[in-house]
C-alpha cells in the first residue's frame, strides 16, 4: 500500500524584544539562573501584566510579511496547566482571537516549483522558565529567567507532505523572521525551535491519520529525521493493526527515535479565558500602515530578483539572499563594481565566505568591506592583477594592510603585461629546459603547464596568464617550424 | 435540576490542586451544586441578543515601550522562599510518566 | 483627638498644634488598648510607624512635600502589598510572605506623608461578607462584639468605627468595602472601576476588584480620594483620565438632584429597620430640594449568580500561582511534586477559599466555559445596561447597602448561600465598574445601617457631594461606641 504523509508545523519564534512580553525585565541570553526574572515574571501577588508595544509591532510586522489578516482587535487569554517553571499556574497567550490569521508563505521546492504553504494563525505568548531534572540533591531546580519572554507562534496548516517540505518550510520562515528582524533565529539558544504534527493515511483517503505531536525540535536536522522516524513508526503500526495514539512525543537525537511524553487522555484541560488584567489588543490602521512602511524586500522577492536583475543562478541567489546582511553587502559591492554580477557573487560566496567561516565572523563584522572588495574586484576585471593575485590582495585587505589599489602599487603587484619582457623570461626558460622541450616534441603536452608555472615562477605571479599562455603557444609553434 | 456527580467533584478538586477530607467532600459538593444551580438559573434567563462584557470598561488597550528597567537586588526575591539555593528555585523530583 | 476629623486633625497639624508623632502615639495607645478584643489588625509596626511621624513633623516644619495628609495616621488592609512588612492576604499561604515592593496605593499615600500604622485583619483572599474567614480569626463588631463587623475589609471597618485608626484601605470586589462599612456605621467608597491602581493588590477577582478607602465622614473620603485616584501605567486596567478636585463641590446644594430608588430594591427581604432608614433618609434628601423617582432594575435578581460566576472563575485563576514554588507556604516534606502542589494548597487556603476555587474551577473546565462563562458575561452586560438605562432618568441610585444590620458571628458561616444573599445590593456595582459610597444612616438596636448612594462611571465627586450634604444634615457619622469614646 502507498502512504501519504500528512505534516503541519508549530514555531514559536523568539520576539527580539529588549524586554519581556509583559515585564520591563531583560531578555538577554546566558545570564545567571533567576537574575533575569522580575516580580511579575515570577508571579508574586498584585502584579499586573502591561503588554510590550514592540512585540505587538513585530507581530503585525510578520503578519503582513505572509499577507495574513492582521485582528484589529485581538486578546490574550490565561491558558492553565501545573508545572513548576509556569509561575502564576497559567500562561498567557492567545486563544480563539489570535492577532495573526489565514496567511500563505511561498517555498521552493527542489524541482524549481513554488508552492504556498497556509498559515492558519500566529499568536503572541509569553515563554515559561526552565526545569533542570537532576542534580540537585535528587530535587528538580527551576531557572525562571525565560519566564515571560515574547514568542510568537505560528501554526501551519497541515498541508506538507514530506521531510524536505517540512525543512523547506522552516528555512523558509527561518530567512523570512530574520530578514523581518523580529528573531534573530538561534535555533541552540531556542529562538527558533519546532513541534511537528505527523499524520500517516492511505494515498487516496481523504480524511486524515491521527497525528502525533513531536515537540521542540531545535534543528532543522531533527524535524527531518524526527519525521522520518514517526513515519516509519506510525506505518509499522498500522501494518500490525495497532492504533496510533494522538499523544505528544519526543524526539532524542542520540538514538533518532521519539518516544511518548504524555497521551491525550491525561491532557489538562487548560480552561482557556480571557485574561482580565489586560484590555483586547487594538491596533489602528495608522500603526498596520506603519508597520507595512517597515517592511523589507522579502526574501523570496529579492531571491527572485537576483535572478533576474543580476542574473544570478538560483543556487547562488539563494545563497547571497539567506540573510538580508549578505544580499545587502552583495549589492553595495555591486554599486562601486565594473565586474559582472557572477564574478561578485562567487567572490563573496567563495573566498568572503571562507574566510568569515575561518575567522567565526558574521558579514556584518567583515573586516573587508564592500567597497574594498569592489575596488579589488574592479582591478582583477580590468586585468591589473591576475585571479592569483587578487587572492594575496584580499588577504592583505583582510589584515587590515589598507586599500587594495594601494595594496597593489606598494607591492608592485600589477601584471606584467609587457610583451618583450615576457618574451625575455620565455628564452631563457627555454634556453635551460632542453629535456622538457624535447618531451613536448615527443607529444607530453602536459609540459605546456610546467612552462607556463615556471614563467608565473620568474614573474612572481604577476604574469597575465592568458598573456602567457598565448606567447608559449607562439614561441613553441616557432621551435616546431 | 441536573445533580454534580461525585466523578466531577472529584476531578475539579484534581484539577484545582485541592485534597479533599470527607468532611470537605460533603461540603464542597454541595458548593458546585449551587454553583450549577445559579448557572442554571442564569440559563433560563439568557439573552443572546447581547454582546458580552468582560470588563466594566473596554477603552483603548494600555501598552508600554519596550524599554529593560533592570532589578537591581534580586536576591530580594530569592529571599521569599528557604528553598532557594545555588541560584535555582528547588522543587521535588518530577516522577517522568513512562514511554 | 480620635474623635476629630482627619480635615480638623490635618489643620491641627498645619497650625502645629498637635504633631503627627503626637498623633501616632495617640493611635498605637488605641491599637494597644482596643485591638485585643476587636482583632482588627493583623500587623502593627510601632517603630516604623514613630519613625514615618517624625519624618512628617520634619516635612511640616520645613514646609517640604507637605501635603494635607501630611502625619495623618493610615492602615492598609492586608491586601495591599508592603515593602518589608507582612502582606498575608488574611491567609496561611502567604502568612510568611513578606513583598518585595510597594503597591501604588501604598506608595502614593507613602508619599503624600501619610503615617503607615499597621496592616488590618480581612477575609482570606477577600472572600466574605463576615470577616470569619480570616487565618488570623475573626474580626469583632465594635458596636457589638458577638456581631461580625462584615467583610471582607472588615478589620478597616471595624478600627476605623472604633477610632484606633482616622481611616483605612479597603478592597471592594462584591461589596467588600460598602457592606463592613455599613455594618460599622462608617463611610465606605468604592470607586468606578479602573480608577485606583490595582498594582500590588493582590487580587481576587480582577475585573470586579477595586481598590477604595473607609473613614468617618465622606469630607475626609474626598480629601484622601485625591491623593489615590490616578492613571497608573503598571496597570492596564487602569483608566488614562484626568482626575479632579474631588473636594471641589462637596458643597454644592442638592436641589437639582435626581434620585432614583429601585422598586427591585424595596421588593426584596429588607429588615424593617433598614427599610425605615431608607424612608428617613429619603425625607431628609426630600427636604433639601431633592426630586425622587421610581426606578427599575429588572435584572437585580440576577446579580448574585452572575456575581459568583464570574468572581469563582477568576479567583481559581488568579489563585492558580499559589503552589508553595516560588513564596508562600509550602507543606513540609512533599513526597513529589504532586504531593507538594496538592498538600501546599490545601493546607495553605481555608476552606471558603478552596470552596470559590473549586466552584471557579468547575465554572471554567473545557465542557462548562462555552455555557457558563460566556453566558456570564452576557448577563453582566445586561445588568450593565440596567444601570446605563437608570442614569437617563435619574443622577444617582439609592438603596439600603446591606439587607440586614451586622448578624451574629458564626451565625451564616454553615450557610454560605445566604451569607453570599448579604452582598445583594453591593454587587451590581462592581459588575457594571460603577463606583458606590455607602454613608451611616440610622440604627437598628444600636447596630449600624448603611445606605447605599450609586452613580454612574466616574461621578465619585458627586457621590461625595451628596454623601457630605447628607452628613451636614444627620450626625449619625459622628458616634461612635460607647466603649471606644
Amino acid at each position: 500500500m502507498a502512504w501519504e504523509t500528512t505534516i503541519g508545523l508549530e514555531v514559536h519564534i523568539q520576539l527580539k524584544t529588549n524586554s519581556k512580553l509583559f515585564s520591563t525585565a531583560s531578555t538577554v541570553y546566558g545570564a545567571d539562573p533567576n537574575t533575569q526574572a522580575c516580580s511579575l515574571d515570577l508571579g508574586l501577588p498584585g502584579l499586573l501584566p502591561v503588554a510590550n508595544q514592540k512585540a505587538i509591532d513585530m507581530a503585525v510586522r510578520f503578519g503582513l510579511s505572509v499577507a495574513a489578516n492582521i485582528d484589529q482587535c485581538s486578546f490574550f487569554s490565561r491558558k492553565h496547566y501545573w508545572y513548576p517553571d509556569l509561575p502564576k499556574g497559567y500562561q498567557i497567550t492567545q486563544h480563539s482571537r489570535p492577532i495573526i490569521k489565514n496567511g500563505q508563505l511561498p517555498i521552493s521546492l527542489s524541482n524549481g516549483e513554488t508552492r504556498f504553504i497556509n498559515i492558519e494563525r500566529a499568536h503572541l505568548e509569553e515563554d515559561a522558565g526552565k526545569l533542570l531534572h537532576h542534580g540537585f540533591h535528587g530535587n528538580a531546580a527551576v531557572d525562571f529567567n525565560r519566564a515571560g519572554t515574547a514568542l510568537l507562534e505560528i501554526v501551519s496548516a497541515p498541508e506538507l507532505h514530506s521531510p524536505e517540505e517540512a525543512v523547506a518550510y522552516l528555512k523558509t520562515l527561518h530567512r523570512l523572521v530574520r530578514y523581518l528582524d523580529i528573531c534573530d533565529g538561534n535555533m541552540q539558544e531556542g529562538s527558533f525551535r519546532c513541534d511537528v504534527n505527523v499524520s500517516i493515511r492511505p494515498t487516496g483517503q481523504t480524511e486524515l491519520g491521527t497525528r502525533t505531536e513531536t515537540k521542540n525540535l531545535n534543528s532543522f536536522r531533527f524535524v527531518e529525521r524526527a519525521i522520518i522516524y514517526e513515519v516509519q513508526r506510525q506505518i509499522a503500526l498500522t501494518k500490525q493493526n495497532e492504533p496510533i495514539h494522538q499523544e505528544t512525543r519526543l524526539f532524542n537525537p542520540d538514538t533518532g527515535k521519539t518516544y511518548t511524553l504524555r497521551s491525550k487522555e491525561d491532557a489538562e484541560d487548560y480552561a482557556y479565558f480571557p485574561d482580565p488584567d489586560l484590555l483586547p489588543i487594538t491596533i489602528t490602521d495608522s500603526s498596520i500602515a506603519q508597520e507595512k512602511e517597515k517592511l523589507p524586500e522579502l526574501p523570496w522577492v529579492k531571491q527572485a530578483r537576483f535572478i533576474k536583475d543580476h542574473h544570478l543562478n538560483p543556487d547562488d541567489a539563494q545563497i547571497l539572499t539567506a540573510q538580508r546582511a549578505t544580499a545587502d553587502y552583495f549589492e553595495e559591492t555591486l554599486q562601486y563594481c565594473q565586474a559582472d554580477e557572477q564574478l561578485v557573487a562567487h567572490w563573496i560566496i567563495g573566498e568572503l565566505f571562507a574566510a568569515l567561516h575561518k575567522a567565526h565572523l558574521s558579514i556584518n563584522n567583515s573586516p573587508i568591506n564592500p567597497q574594498q572588495l569592489a575596488k579589488l574586484l574592479n582591478r582583477l576585471h580590468d586585468t591589473t592583477i591576475s585571479n592569483k593575485i587578487a587572492k594575496i590582495v584580499f588577504e592583505a585587505v583582510w589584515n587590515g594592510k589598507g586599500d587594495p589599489d594601494a595594496i597593489i602599487e606598494e607591492k608592485g603587484l600589477q601584471q606584467i603585461t609587457d610583451n618583450s619582457l615576457l618574451e625575455r623570461c620565455i628564452n631563457e626558460l627555454f634556453a635551460r629546459s632542453e629535456p622538457q622541450i624535447a618531451e613536448y616534441k615527443a607529444g607530453n603536452k602536459k609540459v605546456f603547464t610546467y612552462f607556463v608555472g615556471q614563467i608565473m615562477k620568474a614573474t612572481q605571479g604577476k604574469a597575465n596568464p592568458a598573456q602567457v599562455n598565448l606567447l608559449l603557444r607562439e614561441k613553441l609553434r616557432e621551435l616546431y617550424t | 435540576m441536573t445533580e454534580i456527580k461525585e466523578t466531577t467533584v472529584r476531578k475539579i478538586a484534581h484539577a484545582a490542586r485541592i485534597n479533599l477530607s470527607d468532611e470537605e467532600f460533603h461540603s464542597y459538593s454541595e458548593a458546585l451544586q449551587n454553583m450549577f444551580n445559579l448557572a442554571e438559573q442564569l440559563e433560563r434567563e439568557d439573552s443572546l441578543g447581547i454582546s458580552q462584557m468582560a470588563h466594566p470598561f473596554e477603552p483603548a488597550s494600555l501598552t508600554r515601550d519596550d524599554v529593560v528597567h533592570p532589578e537591581k537586588d534580586v536576591d530580594k526575591f530569592h529571599r521569599l522562599t528557604p528553598y532557594f539555593s545555588q541560584g535555582f528555585y528547588e522543587v521535588p523530583a518530577i516522577i517522568e510518566e513512562p514511554s | 483627638m480620635h474623635k476629630k476629623s482627619i480635615v480638623e486633625l490635618s489643620a491641627s497639624l498645619a497650625k502645629a498644634e498637635i504633631s503627627s508623632v503626637e498623633l501616632t502615639q495617640h493611635y498605637l495607645k488605641r491599637i494597644k488598648q482596643y485591638n485585643k478584643n476587636l482583632n482588627a489588625f493583623i500587623t502593627v509596626i510601632e517603630e516604623q510607624a514613630m519613625q514615618q511621624a517624625r519624618l512628617a513633623d520634619q516635612r511640616r516644619a520645613k514646609q517640604e512635600y507637605v501635603t494635607p495628609l501630611t502625619g495623618i495616621p493610615i492602615a492598609h488592609k492586608d491586601i495591599f502589598s508592603t515593602k518589608d512588612v507582612l502582606t498575608s492576604c488574611g491567609s496561611r499561604m502567604l502568612s510568611n510572605y513578606i513583598p518585595p515592593y510597594n503597591a501604588s496605593i501604598v506608595e502614593k499615600l507613602q508619599d503624600a506623608g501619610m503615617v503607615l500604622l499597621g496592616k488590618t485583619n480581612m477575609d482570606e483572599f477577600a472572600m466574605g461578607s463576615s470577616n470569619e474567614n480570616s487565618y488570623y480569626g475573626s474580626v469583632r463588631n465594635p458596636w457589638n462584639p458577638d456581631y461580625v463587623p462584615g467583610g471582607s475589609s472588615g478589620g478597616s471597618a471595624a478600627a476605623v468605627a472604633s477610632r484606633i485608626i482616622p481611616c483605612a484601605t479597603g478592597t471592594d470586589t462584591g461589596g467588600s468595602i460598602r457592606q463592613p462599612a455599613s455594618l460599622c456605621g462608617i463611610t465606605g467608597l468604592k470607586p468606578t472601576y479602573g480608577r485606583l491602581s490595582r498594582h500590588g493588590m493582590i487580587a481576587y477577582a480582577s475585573s470586579l476588584d477595586s481598590g477604595g478607602i473607609l473613614t468617618g465622614n465622606a469630607e475626609d473620603t474626598a480629601l484622601l480620594f485625591n491623593y489615590l485616584a490616578c492613571f497608573d501605567p503598571k496597570d492596564s486596567t487602569s483608566i488614562q483620565q484626568p482626575t479632579p478636585d474631588y473636594t471641589a463641590k462637596l458643597n454644592q446644594p442638592l436641589d437639582k438632584l435626581r434620585i432614583g430608588i429601585p422598586t427591585e430594591y424595596l421588593a426584596h427581604d429588607l429588615n424593617p429597620d433598614v427599610l425605615n432608614a431608607l424612608e428617613q433618609a429619603k425625607s431628609i434628601f426630600l427636604s433639601m430640594g431633592v426630586t425622587f423617582k421610581s426606578i427599575s432594575l429588572p435584572h437585580t435578581h440576577l446579580a448574585i449568580p452572575v456575581y459568583y460566576l464570574v468572581s469563582c472563575a477568576e479567583c481559581a485563576s488568579n489563585l492558580a500561582r499559589y503552589d508553595g514554588v516560588r513564596y508562600g507556604y509550602r507543606c513540609k516534606h512533599p513526597k513529589d511534586l504532586t504531593d507538594l502542589y496538592f498538600r501546599s494548597r490545601s493546607e495553605g487556603f481555608g476552606s471558603e477559599v478552596k470552596r470559590r476555587i473549586l466552584a471557579g474551577t468547575y465554572t471554567l473546565s473545557g465542557s462548562s466555559y462555552d455555557t457558563h462563562y460566556r453566558r456570564v458575561k452576557r448577563m453582566r452586560h445586561v445588568i450593565s445596561n440596567d444601570y446605563q438605562n437608570a442614569f437617563k432618568e435619574v443622577d444617582v441610585i439609592l438603596g439600603p447597602t446591606a439587607p440586614t444590620p451586622a448578624f451574629r458571628l458564626g451565625e451564616k458561616l454553615k450557610d454560605p448561600i445566604t451569607m453570599y444573599l448579604s452582598d445583594i445590593f453591593t454587587v451590581s456595582n462592581n459588575l457594571a465598574g460603577v463606583p458606590g459610597i455607602s454613608i451611616p444612616a440610622g440604627f437598628s438596636s444600636n447596630l449600624p445601617i448603611g445606605i447605599q448612594i450609586t452613580g454612574n462611571h466616574f461621578t465619585e465627586a458627586k457621590l461625595l457631594n451628596i454623601a457630605h450634604q447628607f452628613q451636614q444634615q444627620t450626625d449619625w457619622h459622628k458616634r461612635i461606641p460607647e466603649q471606644f469614646a
